[in-house]
């Protein structure tokens, strides 16, 4: 699993190389992330809705044919047309990541701003239990939980989620523990302000940005996790139009030389993926410029 | 004196690593145990009758108590005894130890290849900071970041077994008709130096080159940024500017910086090698490797409970092993550090 560095890249020149005072936000970076996450979530109804074939429809007549006009990527063993699944799969991928790494991203926070806020042997004893889960290889601690648990979609989300709160926890904490030492915040509880309130205006605000990045860097390697496991046959299912379950069924084929079975989908989760490190890298460096 | 010191750091370390297995042991089991219901359910399948079930609960000791079974883990975790895997039927730990030979030399050879592209191409950029290669190697690692692994495997394999026939098949270790070593670790590459077989030493780099080059190349991306930012704050240290007022060479100049930058490399490297003990399942399932992870792949996907368990437990300890390891070698690789 990636960790949060100072990702650099270099489209940043346009955006950071203005003068003082000009406080761009947007960024080559952003727009190009948000551009292909759009492209994506549009595309996964417009392209299936205009397809003459549907992703769950299998045509055996046209099994394993090449990339032509009537079938842009091509087809799969089953006759699958590739372009359309391939073009449909965003709505699962992306949903089910979303769902995963935005649980553990609630969940960390909230254990994380309690753990830093109070400073207690709860808080200390939360942070040596996310220490050991992190100590875990990510790929086969979901596997085995998506395994035990029952192979279905809802325990990817939780094995997503458990995952990702550790990151968030840490990540949370530390920000918190540089935050409740500040002026602003001494002023605060001077004047009286509930706990409650605290948190929620004044820590919580202040502590989101790098969570935000993290957000996007685990978005993406959520993404690959769960095709991961989907090549495995774990969590969701052939024949589910799903890229890694998509690369499962065309992994056979590789060997024997029907490339675009397994290339499409795989181009398409790499896009994936890509978007959100653009998205996260772009949020950095808005960042940066707003400082 | 240093040394003495080191010494106390180790014993030390080796101490606090007592809780934290303890921890993983723990953690191992009731995120197995407590993910789901009764393993023995999973295992026996949808259509078994109660006596089956009942068997196979005393088989994998699910018939007990939560409090015993924790318990009885533990004891045989500390004695590294995790029972018979039930569709091998052989003892867990025999499985294991067999087959982990096998994915540590991938490991091994690929983060190798990974630090030094890696390494090269970071202290490359960050010596050309602004210019057009650098660019190139910041959007190719960036780019690189985004490829699954598993995708990428098969990409190779096409290129290289279909299309040029460089690669032999994607059939694990060895084909069946090479020249074999004698089995001594398991892991193929390996035995053939120890019994000094260069036919099979030829064959087994064959078979690891694909695998290798997968897992190398993408893990190149995260270690080479690394380097980039790392190289890039030493060059500008005081220290380094120091130097060349000095009039050091250029070689000798790049040689300090080199080796300032290192320490948070390290740091990394011993991150991806405790993540890729498990994290190599993908790419060991497309080559076939035969590993451990591959192993732990399948055991997952029949449900063979106890292969389950001792596998993650296995690999969350390794990962605690790594990184004592790797604090040890900040030590040595950085004087700074004050012990």
């Amino acid at each position: 699993m990636r960790v949060l560095t100072r990702p650099w890249f270099g489209l940043r020149g346009a955006a950071a190389g203005r003068g003082h005072g000009d406080h761009r936000l947007l960024n080559p970076a952003l727009i190009a992330g948000i551009a292909l996450i759009v492209m994506l979530v549009v595309g996964s109804f417009l392209v299936p809705a205009l397809s003459s074939y549907g992703p769950r429809q299998p045509n055996p007549a046209d099994a394993l044919q090449g990339p032509s006009v009537s079938h842009l990527f091509g087809t799969d063993e089953t006759g699958f047309d590739v372009f359309t699944r391939v073009w449909y799969a965003p709505r699962i991928d992306l949903t089910i990541a979303a769902a995963g790494v935005g649980l553990g991203l609630v969940i960390g926070v909230t254990l994380g701003v309690a753990a830093g806020f109070t400073r207690g042997l709860v808080g200390e004893f939360v942070l040596r239990i996310a220490d050991i889960v992190q100590s875990f290889p990510v790929l086969i601690l979901a596997l085995a939980l998506v395994a035990l648990a029952g192979n279905d979609r809802t325990n990817v989300i939780w094995a997503l989620a458990f995952v990702n709160a550790p990151i968030f926890l840490r990540l949370i904490r530390s920000r918190v523990l540089t935050i409740r030492e500040q002026r602003f915040i001494e002023a605060a509880i001077a004047l009286g302000n509930p706990t409650r309130r605290l948190l929620r205006k004044h820590v919580l605000p202040n502590a989101l940005g790098p969570v935000v990045v993290q957000f996007g860097i685990s978005m993406g390697y959520g993404i690959i996790l769960l095709a991961g496991l989907a090549f495995l046959g774990v969590g969701i299912q052939v024949p589910t139009p799903e890229w890694g379950s998509m690369i499962l069924i065309g992994r056979s084929n590789i060997t024997t030389g029907q490339w675009w079975t397994a290339i499409f989908p795989g181009l398409f989760l790499a896009i994936a993926v890509f978007a959100f490190n653009l998205l996260s890298d772009g949020v950095e460096q808005a960042r940066e410029v707003s400082r | 004196m240093r040394a003495r010191r080191i010494a106390v750091l180790l014993l030390r370390r080796l101490l606090f690593m007592i809780p934290i297995l303890f921890g993983v042991i723990t953690v191992t089991f009731f995120v197995t145990r407590l993910a789901g219901g009764d393993p023995a359910y999973l295992i026996a399948g949808a259509f078994a009758t109660p006596e089956v079930i009942a068997e196979i609960q005393a088989q994998i000791g699910t018939d007990k108590s939560i409090g015993q079974q924790y318990v009885n883990f533990l004891s045989g975790a500390v004695r590294l005894d995790f029972g018979e895997a039930i569709f091998t039927g052989n003892p867990v730990q025999d499985d294991l130890g067999a087959r982990l030979p096998a994915t540590i030399e991938l490991v091994a050879f690929s983060l190798a290849l990974g630090l030094i592209l890696g390494v090269s191409s970071g202290v490359f950029a960050a010596r050309r900071r602004g210019r057009k290669s650098d660019k190139t190697v910041n959007a190719t690692s960036f780019s690189l970041l985004s490829l699954p692994d598993f995708w990428f495997g098969l990409i190779l394999l096409y290129v290289f077994f279909f299309k040029l026939s460089w690669a032999p098949p994607p059939v694990g270790q060895l084909s069946a008709n090479d020249p074999s070593p004698t089995d001594i670790t398991g892991a193929a590459v390996l035995d053939s130096i120890i019994t000094a077989n260069p036919a099979a030493l030829k064959a087994a780099v064959g078979h690891a080159a694909l695998p290798v080059v997968t897992l190398g190349v993408l893990l190149a991306a995260p270690i080479s940024r690394l380097t980039r930012s790392s190289m890039l704050e030493v060059l500008q240290a005081d220290y380094m500017q120091f130097g060349q007022a000095c009039g050091f060479p250029k070689s000798r100049l790049r040689r300090y910086g080199v080796r300032a930058a290192l320490p948070p490399v390290v740091t990394l490297a011993g991150i991806i090698f405790s993540i890729l003990i498990g994290g190599a399942v993908l790419v060991e399932v497309i080559f076939s490797w035969g590993g451990a992870a591959q192993y732990a792949a399948t055991a997952i996907i029949q449900s063979d409970y106890p292969a389950i368990q001792a596998f993650v437990f296995v690999a969350g300890a390794i990962s605690v092993f790594v990184f004592l390891i790797v604090d040890l070698l900040y030590v040595l690789i950085d004087p700074r550090v004050k012990l």
